[in-house]
Protein backbone atom coordinates (compact mmCIF):
# COMPACT_ATOMS: atom_id res chain seq x y z
CA UNK A 1 0.00 0.00 0.00
CA UNK A 2 1.66 3.36 -1.00
CA UNK A 3 -0.11 5.26 1.80
CA UNK A 4 2.76 3.42 4.14
CA UNK A 5 5.40 5.66 2.15
CA UNK A 6 4.41 8.31 3.81
CA UNK A 7 5.71 6.84 7.21
CA UNK A 8 8.74 4.85 6.02
CA UNK A 9 10.58 7.92 4.79
CA UNK A 10 10.86 9.11 8.26
CA UNK A 11 10.62 6.33 10.30
CA UNK A 12 12.85 3.85 11.90
CA UNK A 13 12.29 0.53 10.15
CA UNK A 14 11.37 -2.72 11.44
CA UNK A 15 11.24 -5.72 9.10
CA UNK A 16 9.89 -9.10 10.28
CA UNK A 17 10.92 -7.94 13.54
CA UNK A 18 14.32 -6.98 12.53
CA UNK A 19 15.58 -3.54 13.32
CA UNK A 20 17.36 -1.62 10.40
CA UNK A 21 19.39 1.07 12.34
CA UNK A 22 18.05 4.09 9.68
CA UNK A 23 20.95 6.16 8.55
CA UNK A 24 18.58 9.15 8.96
CA UNK A 25 19.09 11.09 12.15
CA UNK A 26 17.16 9.87 15.66
CA UNK A 27 15.68 13.09 17.57
CA UNK A 28 19.21 13.86 19.35
CA UNK A 29 20.03 12.13 22.89
CA UNK A 30 17.71 9.16 22.27
CA UNK A 31 19.14 5.81 22.75
CA UNK A 32 17.40 2.88 20.10
CA UNK A 33 18.59 -0.38 19.88
CA UNK A 34 18.17 -4.06 18.94
CA UNK A 35 16.92 -6.10 21.80
CA UNK A 36 20.89 -7.91 21.73
CA UNK A 37 22.82 -4.75 21.53
CA UNK A 38 20.69 -4.13 24.85
CA UNK A 39 21.58 -6.93 26.82
CA UNK A 40 25.08 -5.63 26.56
CA UNK A 41 25.01 -1.73 26.84
CA UNK A 42 22.01 -1.96 29.38
CA UNK A 43 22.51 -5.29 31.04
CA UNK A 44 21.03 -4.18 34.27
CA UNK A 45 17.71 -1.94 33.22
CA UNK A 46 16.90 -4.47 30.76
CA UNK A 47 17.18 -7.73 32.88
CA UNK A 48 15.30 -6.12 35.77
CA UNK A 49 12.32 -4.53 33.19
CA UNK A 50 12.56 -8.17 30.96
CA UNK A 51 11.86 -9.92 34.50
CA UNK A 52 8.50 -8.17 35.25
CA UNK A 53 6.60 -9.99 32.41
CA UNK A 54 7.97 -13.37 31.75
CA UNK A 55 7.66 -15.08 28.05
CA UNK A 56 8.65 -18.38 26.81
CA UNK A 57 8.26 -17.79 23.44
CA UNK A 58 11.28 -16.77 21.61
CA UNK A 59 12.54 -13.50 22.03
CA UNK A 60 15.37 -12.32 20.18
CA UNK A 61 14.03 -9.51 18.13
CA UNK A 62 12.88 -6.55 20.16
CA UNK A 63 13.64 -3.01 20.26
CA UNK A 64 15.28 -0.62 23.06
CA UNK A 65 14.16 3.20 23.49
CA UNK A 66 16.00 4.65 26.31
CA UNK A 67 14.89 7.98 27.27
CA UNK A 68 17.75 9.68 29.47
CA UNK A 69 16.63 11.63 32.23
CA UNK A 70 15.76 15.45 31.63
CA UNK A 71 15.53 14.76 27.41
CA UNK A 72 13.09 17.02 26.12
CA UNK A 73 12.05 16.70 22.04
CA UNK A 74 9.49 18.00 20.03
CA UNK A 75 10.41 15.92 17.28
CA UNK A 76 8.38 12.49 17.44
CA UNK A 77 10.21 9.41 16.95
CA UNK A 78 8.14 7.20 14.18
CA UNK A 79 9.08 3.39 13.90
CA UNK A 80 7.13 1.75 11.66
CA UNK A 81 7.16 -2.22 12.07
CA UNK A 82 6.37 -3.68 8.47
CA UNK A 83 5.75 -7.66 7.73
CA UNK A 84 7.22 -8.56 4.21
CA UNK A 85 6.50 -12.17 3.62
CA UNK A 86 7.07 -13.07 7.52
CA UNK A 87 7.69 -16.63 8.48
CA UNK A 88 4.49 -19.16 8.97
CA UNK A 89 5.11 -19.19 12.64
CA UNK A 90 5.03 -14.83 12.77
CA UNK A 91 6.89 -12.47 13.95
CA UNK A 92 7.60 -12.11 17.47
CA UNK A 93 8.75 -8.15 18.99
CA UNK A 94 9.49 -7.64 22.58
CA UNK A 95 9.78 -4.06 23.30
CA UNK A 96 11.40 -2.38 26.39
CA UNK A 97 10.96 1.92 26.93
CA UNK A 98 12.23 3.60 29.30
CA UNK A 99 10.94 7.14 30.03
CA UNK A 100 13.75 9.36 32.66
CA UNK A 101 13.17 11.54 34.94
CA UNK A 102 11.25 14.87 33.65
CA UNK A 103 12.03 13.23 30.09
CA UNK A 104 9.22 14.08 27.20
CA UNK A 105 8.67 12.47 24.01
CA UNK A 106 6.56 11.36 21.35
CA UNK A 107 6.48 7.89 20.03
CA UNK A 108 4.63 6.58 17.12
CA UNK A 109 4.69 2.91 16.56
CA UNK A 110 2.88 1.98 13.02
CA UNK A 111 2.01 -1.63 11.97
CA UNK A 112 1.72 -2.84 8.28
CA UNK A 113 2.40 -5.75 6.48
CA UNK A 114 2.43 -7.04 2.44
CA UNK A 115 2.35 -10.40 0.72
CA UNK A 116 0.15 -13.28 0.18
CA UNK A 117 0.56 -15.41 3.21
CA UNK A 118 -1.50 -15.22 6.27
CA UNK A 119 1.06 -14.00 8.91
CA UNK A 120 0.96 -12.85 12.77
CA UNK A 121 2.38 -9.93 14.51
CA UNK A 122 3.15 -10.48 18.33
CA UNK A 123 4.68 -8.20 20.36
CA UNK A 124 5.01 -7.48 23.78
CA UNK A 125 5.98 -3.44 24.73
CA UNK A 126 7.28 -2.97 28.07
CA UNK A 127 7.29 0.77 29.39
CA UNK A 128 8.58 2.67 32.35
CA UNK A 129 7.55 5.90 33.05
CA UNK A 130 10.20 7.54 35.57
CA UNK A 131 8.92 10.60 37.89
CA UNK A 132 8.12 13.72 36.09
CA UNK A 133 8.03 12.28 32.74
CA UNK A 134 5.78 12.49 29.77
CA UNK A 135 5.30 9.98 27.05
CA UNK A 136 2.95 10.54 24.56
CA UNK A 137 2.29 7.47 22.80
CA UNK A 138 0.01 6.50 19.24
CA UNK A 139 -0.09 3.16 18.12
CA UNK A 140 -1.68 2.93 14.55
CA UNK A 141 -2.25 -1.10 14.02
CA UNK A 142 -2.97 -0.95 9.98
CA UNK A 143 -2.22 -4.80 9.26
CA UNK A 144 -2.61 -6.47 5.91
CA UNK A 145 -6.25 -8.24 5.69
CA UNK A 146 -5.16 -11.87 6.24
CA UNK A 147 -2.97 -10.63 9.43
CA UNK A 148 -3.85 -11.38 12.84
CA UNK A 149 -2.08 -8.98 15.66
CA UNK A 150 -1.45 -9.21 19.20
CA UNK A 151 -0.18 -7.22 21.42
CA UNK A 152 0.56 -7.11 25.22
CA UNK A 153 1.12 -3.72 26.38
CA UNK A 154 2.38 -3.10 30.10
CA UNK A 155 2.99 -0.08 31.61
CA UNK A 156 4.38 0.93 34.83
CA UNK A 157 4.30 4.83 35.85
CA UNK A 158 5.69 6.38 38.78
CA UNK A 159 5.04 9.39 40.71
CA UNK A 160 4.08 12.65 38.63
CA UNK A 161 4.40 10.83 34.84
CA UNK A 162 2.15 11.19 32.37
CA UNK A 163 0.82 8.75 29.70
CA UNK A 164 -1.07 9.69 27.05
CA UNK A 165 -1.92 6.78 24.61
CA UNK A 166 -3.92 7.08 21.42
CA UNK A 167 -4.25 3.64 19.82
CA UNK A 168 -5.58 3.22 16.25
CA UNK A 169 -6.91 0.06 14.94
CA UNK A 170 -7.89 -0.40 11.25
CA UNK A 171 -5.99 -3.39 9.96
CA UNK A 172 -6.02 -7.30 10.18
CA UNK A 173 -8.45 -9.97 9.87
CA UNK A 174 -8.23 -10.26 14.24
CA UNK A 175 -6.47 -8.08 16.46
CA UNK A 176 -5.90 -8.06 20.43
CA UNK A 177 -4.82 -5.91 22.06
CA UNK A 178 -4.12 -6.01 26.14
CA UNK A 179 -3.11 -3.27 28.12
CA UNK A 180 -2.32 -3.40 32.03
CA UNK A 181 -0.93 0.38 33.14
CA UNK A 182 0.28 0.42 36.54
CA UNK A 183 -0.11 3.86 38.05
CA UNK A 184 2.62 2.98 41.14
CA UNK A 185 3.52 6.73 42.38
CA UNK A 186 1.46 9.55 43.37
CA UNK A 187 -0.28 11.92 41.26
CA UNK A 188 0.28 9.40 38.31
CA UNK A 189 -2.00 10.34 35.67
CA UNK A 190 -3.01 8.24 32.40
CA UNK A 191 -4.80 9.27 29.42
CA UNK A 192 -5.63 5.57 27.24
CA UNK A 193 -8.05 6.09 24.16
CA UNK A 194 -8.73 3.82 21.20
CA UNK A 195 -10.40 3.62 18.16
CA UNK A 196 -11.28 0.69 16.12
CA UNK A 197 -12.54 0.94 12.82
CA UNK A 198 -13.28 -2.10 11.30
CA UNK A 199 -15.42 -4.12 8.25
CA UNK A 200 -15.33 -7.20 6.37
CA UNK A 201 -15.04 -9.43 8.72
CA UNK A 202 -12.50 -7.94 10.92
CA UNK A 203 -12.40 -8.23 14.88
CA UNK A 204 -10.72 -6.01 17.17
CA UNK A 205 -10.67 -6.26 20.87
CA UNK A 206 -9.43 -3.84 22.90
CA UNK A 207 -8.79 -4.87 27.09
CA UNK A 208 -7.34 -2.56 28.87
CA UNK A 209 -6.39 -2.49 32.92
CA UNK A 210 -5.90 0.39 34.63
CA UNK A 211 -4.56 -0.46 38.42
CA UNK A 212 -4.69 2.67 40.41
CA UNK A 213 -2.49 1.78 43.24
CA UNK A 214 -1.04 5.23 44.76
CA UNK A 215 -3.00 8.14 46.10
CA UNK A 216 -4.12 10.90 44.04
CA UNK A 217 -3.40 9.65 40.73
CA UNK A 218 -5.76 10.11 37.78
CA UNK A 219 -6.94 8.11 34.69
CA UNK A 220 -9.16 8.15 31.83
CA UNK A 221 -10.15 5.66 28.84
CA UNK A 222 -11.82 6.87 26.25
CA UNK A 223 -12.68 3.85 23.62
CA UNK A 224 -14.77 4.41 20.40
CA UNK A 225 -15.68 1.87 17.37
CA UNK A 226 -16.54 2.11 14.01
CA UNK A 227 -18.14 -1.22 12.95
CA UNK A 228 -19.66 -2.35 9.52
CA UNK A 229 -20.28 -5.08 7.84
CA UNK A 230 -19.83 -8.28 9.48
CA UNK A 231 -17.15 -6.67 11.87
CA UNK A 232 -16.94 -6.86 15.56
CA UNK A 233 -15.23 -4.92 18.22
CA UNK A 234 -14.98 -5.04 21.60
CA UNK A 235 -13.69 -3.01 24.53
CA UNK A 236 -13.22 -4.67 27.83
CA UNK A 237 -12.52 -1.19 30.44
CA UNK A 238 -11.16 -2.20 33.80
CA UNK A 239 -9.89 -0.20 36.72
CA UNK A 240 -8.87 -1.53 39.92
CA UNK A 241 -8.09 0.77 42.91
CA UNK A 242 -6.26 -0.45 45.54
CA UNK A 243 -6.65 -0.20 49.28
CA UNK A 244 -3.56 2.39 48.69
CA UNK A 245 -4.97 4.45 46.30
CA UNK A 246 -6.96 7.33 48.25
CA UNK A 247 -7.85 10.37 46.12
CA UNK A 248 -8.29 8.14 43.13
CA UNK A 249 -10.25 10.00 39.67
CA UNK A 250 -10.73 7.30 37.17
CA UNK A 251 -13.30 7.83 34.22
CA UNK A 252 -14.28 5.26 31.15
CA UNK A 253 -16.55 5.97 28.01
CA UNK A 254 -16.98 4.10 25.56
CA UNK A 255 -19.03 5.82 22.14
CA UNK A 256 -19.43 3.08 19.10
CA UNK A 257 -20.87 3.54 15.77
CA UNK A 258 -22.76 0.78 13.92
CA UNK A 259 -23.36 0.86 10.51
CA UNK A 260 -24.54 -2.66 9.54
CA UNK A 261 -27.37 -4.85 11.39
CA UNK A 262 -24.70 -7.71 10.62
CA UNK A 263 -21.62 -5.98 12.78
CA UNK A 264 -21.17 -6.30 16.77
CA UNK A 265 -20.02 -4.01 19.04
CA UNK A 266 -19.50 -5.05 23.00
CA UNK A 267 -18.42 -2.89 25.46
CA UNK A 268 -17.93 -3.90 28.98
CA UNK A 269 -16.90 -1.26 32.03
CA UNK A 270 -15.37 -2.68 35.11
CA UNK A 271 -14.87 -1.56 38.47
CA UNK A 272 -13.33 -3.02 41.59
CA UNK A 273 -12.61 -0.44 44.45
CA UNK A 274 -10.95 -1.17 47.80
CA UNK A 275 -11.41 2.19 49.27
CA UNK A 276 -13.76 4.56 49.74
CA UNK A 277 -11.93 8.12 48.54
CA UNK A 278 -12.81 7.67 45.41
CA UNK A 279 -14.11 9.51 42.14
CA UNK A 280 -14.86 7.01 39.34
CA UNK A 281 -17.25 7.43 36.08
CA UNK A 282 -18.26 5.46 33.15
CA UNK A 283 -20.64 5.79 29.96
CA UNK A 284 -21.39 3.86 27.47
CA UNK A 285 -23.14 4.22 23.81
CA UNK A 286 -23.63 2.43 20.69
CA UNK A 287 -25.73 4.03 17.74
CA UNK A 288 -25.85 4.65 14.39
CA UNK A 289 -25.51 7.47 11.95
CA UNK A 290 -27.61 10.04 13.70
CA UNK A 291 -30.27 10.58 10.84
CA UNK A 292 -31.00 14.42 11.71
CA UNK A 293 -27.05 15.18 10.64
CA UNK A 294 -27.46 13.44 7.68
CA UNK A 295 -30.74 15.13 6.98
CA UNK A 296 -29.25 18.62 7.05
CA UNK A 297 -26.02 17.45 5.25
CA UNK A 298 -27.64 16.25 2.63
CA UNK A 299 -30.24 19.46 2.30
CA UNK A 300 -27.25 21.04 1.46
CA UNK A 301 -26.70 19.36 -1.19
CA UNK A 302 -23.90 17.13 -0.05
CA UNK A 303 -24.54 13.30 -1.59
CA UNK A 304 -25.37 10.52 0.89
CA UNK A 305 -22.16 8.73 0.72
CA UNK A 306 -20.25 11.89 0.82
CA UNK A 307 -22.40 12.87 4.02
CA UNK A 308 -21.76 9.95 5.93
CA UNK A 309 -18.29 9.73 5.34
CA UNK A 310 -18.51 13.64 6.98
CA UNK A 311 -19.62 12.48 9.66
CA UNK A 312 -17.53 9.29 10.25
CA UNK A 313 -14.57 11.42 10.38
CA UNK A 314 -16.41 13.88 13.00
CA UNK A 315 -16.78 10.96 15.00
CA UNK A 316 -12.98 9.65 14.41
CA UNK A 317 -12.05 13.94 14.93
CA UNK A 318 -11.24 14.47 18.48
CA UNK A 319 -9.04 11.04 18.87
CA UNK A 320 -7.37 12.26 15.99
CA UNK A 321 -7.13 15.91 16.82
CA UNK A 322 -5.38 14.94 20.32
CA UNK A 323 -2.35 13.61 18.65
CA UNK A 324 0.46 16.09 16.99
CA UNK A 325 0.34 17.42 13.21
CA UNK A 326 3.35 15.69 12.01
CA UNK A 327 1.75 12.17 13.33
CA UNK A 328 -1.91 13.61 12.29
CA UNK A 329 -0.30 14.20 8.84
CA UNK A 330 1.09 10.42 8.28
CA UNK A 331 -1.85 8.64 9.75
CA UNK A 332 -4.44 10.96 8.53
CA UNK A 333 -4.95 9.73 4.52
CA UNK A 334 -4.72 6.04 6.03
CA UNK A 335 -7.87 6.51 8.21
CA UNK A 336 -9.49 8.78 5.12
CA UNK A 337 -8.75 5.66 3.13
CA UNK A 338 -10.23 3.35 5.24
CA UNK A 339 -13.16 5.17 6.44
CA UNK A 340 -14.57 5.89 2.52
CA UNK A 341 -14.75 1.82 1.83
CA UNK A 342 -17.20 2.54 5.09
CA UNK A 343 -19.69 5.32 3.64
CA UNK A 344 -19.78 3.50 0.30
CA UNK A 345 -23.92 2.48 1.66
CA UNK A 346 -22.77 -1.28 0.36
CA UNK A 347 -23.72 -2.62 3.97
CA UNK A 348 -27.53 -2.64 5.71
CA UNK B 1 -41.76 27.86 -9.21
CA UNK B 2 -42.99 26.07 -6.81
CA UNK B 3 -46.76 24.25 -6.68
CA UNK B 4 -48.18 22.42 -3.77
CA UNK B 5 -51.71 20.78 -4.19
CA UNK B 6 -53.65 18.98 -1.59
CA UNK B 7 -50.94 17.97 0.52
CA UNK B 8 -51.50 15.54 2.67
CA UNK B 9 -48.81 14.71 5.26
CA UNK B 10 -48.56 12.66 8.42
CA UNK B 11 -46.39 10.39 10.65
CA UNK B 12 -46.54 7.63 12.39
CA UNK B 13 -48.71 8.28 15.27
CA UNK B 14 -50.02 11.44 14.08
CA UNK B 15 -51.84 10.55 10.70
CA UNK B 16 -52.86 14.14 9.31
CA UNK B 17 -50.45 17.02 10.21
CA UNK B 18 -51.15 19.04 7.08
CA UNK B 19 -54.69 18.32 5.16
CA UNK B 20 -54.41 19.18 2.36
CA UNK B 21 -52.27 22.15 1.73
CA UNK B 22 -52.30 24.52 -1.69
CA UNK B 23 -50.11 27.16 -2.19
CA UNK B 24 -48.23 28.94 -5.61
CA UNK B 25 -45.04 30.98 -5.41
CA UNK B 26 -44.02 32.62 -8.71
CA UNK B 27 -40.47 33.67 -9.29
CA UNK B 28 -39.66 37.05 -7.16
CA UNK B 29 -42.17 36.54 -4.49
CA UNK B 30 -42.07 36.24 -0.70
CA UNK B 31 -44.99 34.48 0.56
CA UNK B 32 -45.02 34.62 5.00
CA UNK B 33 -46.33 31.92 6.30
CA UNK B 34 -47.77 32.31 9.93
CA UNK B 35 -49.60 30.09 12.20
CA UNK B 36 -50.19 28.72 15.89
CA UNK B 37 -47.58 26.69 17.48
CA UNK B 38 -48.24 22.61 15.82
CA UNK B 39 -50.09 23.69 13.10
CA UNK B 40 -48.08 22.46 10.68
CA UNK B 41 -45.20 24.92 9.54
CA UNK B 42 -42.08 23.40 10.19
CA UNK B 43 -43.72 19.60 8.85
CA UNK B 44 -44.40 21.78 5.73
CA UNK B 45 -41.20 22.98 5.64
CA UNK B 46 -39.77 19.61 6.35
CA UNK B 47 -41.15 17.84 3.53
CA UNK B 48 -40.37 20.33 0.80
CA UNK B 49 -36.61 20.01 1.74
CA UNK B 50 -37.09 15.96 1.43
CA UNK B 51 -36.87 14.89 5.16
CA UNK B 52 -38.49 11.10 5.24
CA UNK B 53 -40.08 10.51 8.16
CA UNK B 54 -42.92 11.75 7.01
CA UNK B 55 -45.91 9.86 5.22
CA UNK B 56 -47.33 11.86 2.18
CA UNK B 57 -50.73 10.31 1.84
CA UNK B 58 -52.02 12.44 -1.26
CA UNK B 59 -51.54 15.56 -3.00
CA UNK B 60 -48.33 16.50 -5.35
CA UNK B 61 -45.49 19.33 -5.36
CA UNK B 62 -44.12 20.44 -8.41
CA UNK B 63 -41.09 22.72 -8.54
CA UNK B 64 -39.23 24.25 -11.84
CA UNK B 65 -41.67 21.53 -13.73
CA UNK B 66 -39.78 18.41 -11.76
CA UNK B 67 -41.75 16.51 -9.23
CA UNK B 68 -40.16 17.32 -5.96
CA UNK B 69 -40.99 14.66 -3.75
CA UNK B 70 -39.67 12.13 -5.80
CA UNK B 71 -36.36 13.79 -5.60
CA UNK B 72 -33.66 13.26 -2.92
CA UNK B 73 -32.76 15.86 0.12
CA UNK B 74 -29.78 16.79 -2.20
CA UNK B 75 -31.20 16.53 -5.79
CA UNK B 76 -33.55 19.72 -4.09
CA UNK B 77 -30.59 21.43 -2.99
CA UNK B 78 -28.55 20.99 -6.35
CA UNK B 79 -32.04 21.78 -8.14
CA UNK B 80 -31.97 25.15 -5.83
CA UNK B 81 -34.08 24.16 -2.84
CA UNK B 82 -33.01 25.51 0.69
CA UNK B 83 -34.59 25.30 4.00
CA UNK B 84 -33.02 27.76 6.89
CA UNK B 85 -33.91 25.14 9.97
CA UNK B 86 -35.92 25.88 12.76
CA UNK B 87 -33.49 24.22 15.47
CA UNK B 88 -30.31 23.57 13.41
CA UNK B 89 -28.49 20.44 14.52
CA UNK B 90 -25.32 20.11 15.81
CA UNK B 91 -22.10 18.52 14.01
CA UNK B 92 -19.46 18.38 16.63
CA UNK B 93 -16.25 17.46 14.30
CA UNK B 94 -17.27 18.94 11.18
CA UNK B 95 -15.24 22.18 10.36
CA UNK B 96 -17.65 24.71 9.42
CA UNK B 97 -15.48 26.20 6.74
CA UNK B 98 -15.11 23.20 4.91
CA UNK B 99 -18.65 22.33 5.39
CA UNK B 100 -19.51 25.08 3.55
CA UNK B 101 -17.39 24.64 0.60
CA UNK B 102 -17.74 21.15 0.66
CA UNK B 103 -22.45 22.12 0.44
CA UNK B 104 -21.36 24.66 -2.40
CA UNK B 105 -18.98 22.51 -4.25
CA UNK B 106 -21.01 19.51 -4.48
CA UNK B 107 -23.91 21.77 -5.84
CA UNK B 108 -21.28 23.53 -8.40
CA UNK B 109 -20.30 19.98 -9.49
CA UNK B 110 -23.23 18.44 -9.93
CA UNK B 111 -24.95 21.32 -12.06
CA UNK B 112 -21.79 20.85 -14.20
CA UNK B 113 -19.93 24.49 -12.48
CA UNK B 114 -16.39 24.88 -11.55
CA UNK B 115 -15.36 23.97 -8.09
CA UNK B 116 -14.07 26.85 -5.85
CA UNK B 117 -10.56 26.58 -4.48
CA UNK B 118 -9.96 26.97 -1.04
CA UNK B 119 -8.56 30.47 -1.57
CA UNK B 120 -11.39 31.98 -3.52
CA UNK B 121 -14.24 30.19 -1.41
CA UNK B 122 -12.50 31.83 1.51
CA UNK B 123 -12.94 35.22 -0.11
CA UNK B 124 -16.13 34.98 -1.38
CA UNK B 125 -17.21 33.38 2.51
CA UNK B 126 -15.71 36.18 4.09
CA UNK B 127 -17.43 38.56 2.06
CA UNK B 128 -20.61 37.19 3.22
CA UNK B 129 -19.99 37.15 6.86
CA UNK B 130 -19.19 40.85 6.41
CA UNK B 131 -22.84 41.24 5.23
CA UNK B 132 -24.08 39.10 8.05
CA UNK B 133 -21.77 40.99 10.66
CA UNK B 134 -20.73 37.29 11.83
CA UNK B 135 -16.87 37.02 12.81
CA UNK B 136 -15.11 35.32 10.78
CA UNK B 137 -14.07 32.90 13.76
CA UNK B 138 -17.59 31.05 13.35
CA UNK B 139 -15.60 29.78 10.29
CA UNK B 140 -13.23 27.41 12.10
CA UNK B 141 -15.77 25.60 14.61
CA UNK B 142 -17.75 23.00 14.30
CA UNK B 143 -20.64 23.43 12.25
CA UNK B 144 -23.06 24.98 15.23
CA UNK B 145 -21.27 22.94 17.88
CA UNK B 146 -21.62 24.94 20.93
CA UNK B 147 -23.53 28.13 19.03
CA UNK B 148 -26.02 30.31 20.92
CA UNK B 149 -29.14 30.31 19.24
CA UNK B 150 -29.31 33.96 17.97
CA UNK B 151 -25.78 32.29 16.44
CA UNK B 152 -26.83 29.42 14.82
CA UNK B 153 -29.91 31.30 13.29
CA UNK B 154 -26.97 33.37 11.31
CA UNK B 155 -25.27 30.57 10.53
CA UNK B 156 -28.23 29.19 8.42
CA UNK B 157 -28.36 32.39 7.11
CA UNK B 158 -24.84 32.40 5.63
CA UNK B 159 -25.55 28.59 4.38
CA UNK B 160 -28.47 30.35 3.02
CA UNK B 161 -26.02 33.10 1.41
CA UNK B 162 -23.47 31.26 0.35
CA UNK B 163 -25.44 28.49 -1.59
CA UNK B 164 -27.73 31.38 -3.29
CA UNK B 165 -30.79 29.59 -3.93
CA UNK B 166 -33.90 29.84 -6.23
CA UNK B 167 -36.12 29.22 -2.88
CA UNK B 168 -35.30 29.69 0.01
CA UNK B 169 -37.72 28.97 2.99
CA UNK B 170 -36.71 30.39 6.49
CA UNK B 171 -38.31 28.65 8.87
CA UNK B 172 -38.86 31.34 12.24
CA UNK B 173 -35.12 32.05 11.32
CA UNK B 174 -36.17 35.27 13.04
CA UNK B 175 -36.50 33.23 16.96
CA UNK B 176 -34.27 33.96 19.23
CA UNK B 177 -32.60 37.05 17.23
CA UNK B 178 -31.40 40.06 18.88
CA UNK B 179 -32.44 43.35 16.89
CA UNK B 180 -29.34 43.54 15.25
CA UNK B 181 -28.76 40.11 14.36
CA UNK B 182 -33.05 40.45 12.92
CA UNK B 183 -31.07 43.44 10.54
CA UNK B 184 -28.19 41.52 9.43
CA UNK B 185 -30.20 38.72 9.09
CA UNK B 186 -32.63 40.83 7.10
CA UNK B 187 -30.21 42.30 4.95
CA UNK B 188 -28.54 39.24 4.08
CA UNK B 189 -32.11 37.98 3.16
CA UNK B 190 -32.70 41.19 0.95
CA UNK B 191 -29.20 41.05 -0.96
CA UNK B 192 -30.59 38.32 -2.30
CA UNK B 193 -33.94 39.23 -3.77
CA UNK B 194 -34.39 39.12 -7.02
CA UNK B 195 -36.81 38.60 -9.84
CA UNK B 196 -35.68 35.01 -10.21
CA UNK B 197 -35.71 34.20 -6.37
CA UNK B 198 -38.64 33.66 -4.14
CA UNK B 199 -39.06 32.96 -0.39
CA UNK B 200 -41.25 31.35 2.15
CA UNK B 201 -40.86 33.00 5.70
CA UNK B 202 -42.22 31.28 8.19
CA UNK B 203 -42.58 33.95 11.37
CA UNK B 204 -44.30 34.03 14.25
CA UNK B 205 -44.15 37.91 14.42
CA UNK B 206 -45.16 40.95 12.47
CA UNK B 207 -41.77 42.76 12.98
CA UNK B 208 -39.59 40.53 10.75
CA UNK B 209 -42.26 41.68 8.23
CA UNK B 210 -41.36 44.91 8.65
CA UNK B 211 -37.50 44.03 7.25
CA UNK B 212 -38.51 41.23 4.99
CA UNK B 213 -41.79 42.65 3.03
CA UNK B 214 -43.75 39.94 1.99
CA UNK B 215 -46.16 39.90 -1.08
CA UNK B 216 -48.30 37.15 0.70
CA UNK B 217 -49.12 36.25 4.19
CA UNK B 218 -50.95 33.15 5.07
CA UNK B 219 -52.35 31.66 8.15
CA UNK B 220 -51.78 27.86 8.68
CA UNK B 221 -53.82 26.35 11.51
CA UNK B 222 -54.48 22.70 11.85
CA UNK B 223 -52.69 21.66 8.93
CA UNK B 224 -54.49 23.52 6.55
CA UNK B 225 -53.98 27.55 4.60
CA UNK B 226 -57.07 28.91 6.35
CA UNK B 227 -56.48 32.55 5.62
CA UNK B 228 -54.34 34.28 3.15
CA UNK B 229 -53.79 38.05 2.06
CA UNK B 230 -51.36 41.00 1.41
CA UNK B 231 -48.84 42.38 3.71
CA UNK B 232 -51.53 43.72 6.22
CA UNK B 233 -53.23 40.57 7.30
CA UNK B 234 -50.07 40.15 9.30
CA UNK B 235 -50.78 43.49 10.98
CA UNK B 236 -54.34 42.68 11.21
CA UNK B 237 -53.27 39.08 12.98
CA UNK B 238 -50.28 40.69 15.63
CA UNK B 239 -53.69 42.97 17.09
CA UNK B 240 -56.31 39.76 16.51
CA UNK B 241 -54.47 36.54 16.96
CA UNK B 242 -55.69 33.82 15.52
CA UNK B 243 -58.78 33.00 17.43
CA UNK B 244 -61.16 34.65 15.05
CA UNK B 245 -59.89 33.40 12.15
CA UNK B 246 -60.01 29.60 13.55
CA UNK B 247 -63.57 29.90 15.24
CA UNK B 248 -64.76 31.63 11.75
CA UNK B 249 -63.21 28.70 10.28
CA UNK B 250 -65.86 26.12 12.28
N1 LIG C 1 -42.22 13.03 14.26
C1 LIG C 1 -43.37 13.41 14.82
N2 LIG C 1 -44.05 12.56 15.62
C2 LIG C 1 -45.22 12.94 16.20
N3 LIG C 1 -45.78 14.14 16.02
C3 LIG C 1 -45.15 15.01 15.22
C4 LIG C 1 -43.92 14.71 14.58
N4 LIG C 1 -43.54 15.76 13.85
C5 LIG C 1 -44.48 16.70 14.04
N5 LIG C 1 -45.46 16.25 14.86
C6 LIG C 1 -46.63 17.00 15.32
O1 LIG C 1 -47.20 17.65 14.22
C7 LIG C 1 -47.67 18.92 14.60
C8 LIG C 1 -47.09 20.00 13.72
O2 LIG C 1 -45.72 20.21 14.09
P1 LIG C 1 -44.83 21.34 13.43
O3 LIG C 1 -43.47 21.22 13.98
O4 LIG C 1 -44.97 21.25 11.96
O5 LIG C 1 -45.53 22.66 13.97
P2 LIG C 1 -45.15 24.19 13.75
O6 LIG C 1 -46.31 24.80 13.08
O7 LIG C 1 -43.86 24.31 13.08
O8 LIG C 1 -45.07 24.71 15.23
P3 LIG C 1 -44.12 25.83 15.94
O9 LIG C 1 -44.73 27.15 15.64
O10 LIG C 1 -44.23 25.51 17.38
O11 LIG C 1 -42.75 25.67 15.39
C9 LIG C 1 -47.38 19.08 16.07
O12 LIG C 1 -48.53 18.73 16.81
C10 LIG C 1 -46.27 18.08 16.30
O13 LIG C 1 -46.28 17.60 17.61
MG1 LIG D 1 -42.04 25.01 13.65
Amino acid sequence: MKLHSLISTKALSVVNGELFMPSADLPEGLLVCDLQSAFVTHPDKVKKMMAKFEDTRNLENGLFIFIPDDLVIDRPLLIHYHANNPPREGIIIRNLIYCGKRSQVTILEYFSGEGDVAYSHNRVTQLELDEHSQLNHIHHQNEEDSAAHVAEILVEQSAHSSYHSTSFSTGAKSQQQTWTISLLGEDARCLCRGMSIVNKAQQSNYHVTIHHEARACFSDQQFKAIADEKARAKYTGKVVVQSTGLQTTAHQQSSNLLLSSNAEIVTCPELEIYTDEVKCSHGASVGELDSEQLFYLQSRGIPTDQAKEILLHAFVHDHLDSVSPDIQSVITPIIANKLSQMSGGKSQ
Amino acid sequence: MLKIENLHVGVKGKSEILQGINLEVNPGEIHAIMGPNGSGKSTLSSVLAGRDDYTISAGTVKFDNSDLLSLSPEERAIKGLFLAFQYPVELPGVNNLYFLKSALNSIRRARGEAEFDALDFMQFVKNKLKELEMDEAFLQRAVNHGFSGGEKKRNEVLQMMVLEPKLAILDETDSGLDIDALQAVAKGVNSLRDPSRSFIVVTHYQRLLDYIVPDFVHVLANGRIIKSGGKELALELEEKGYGWLVDEKV
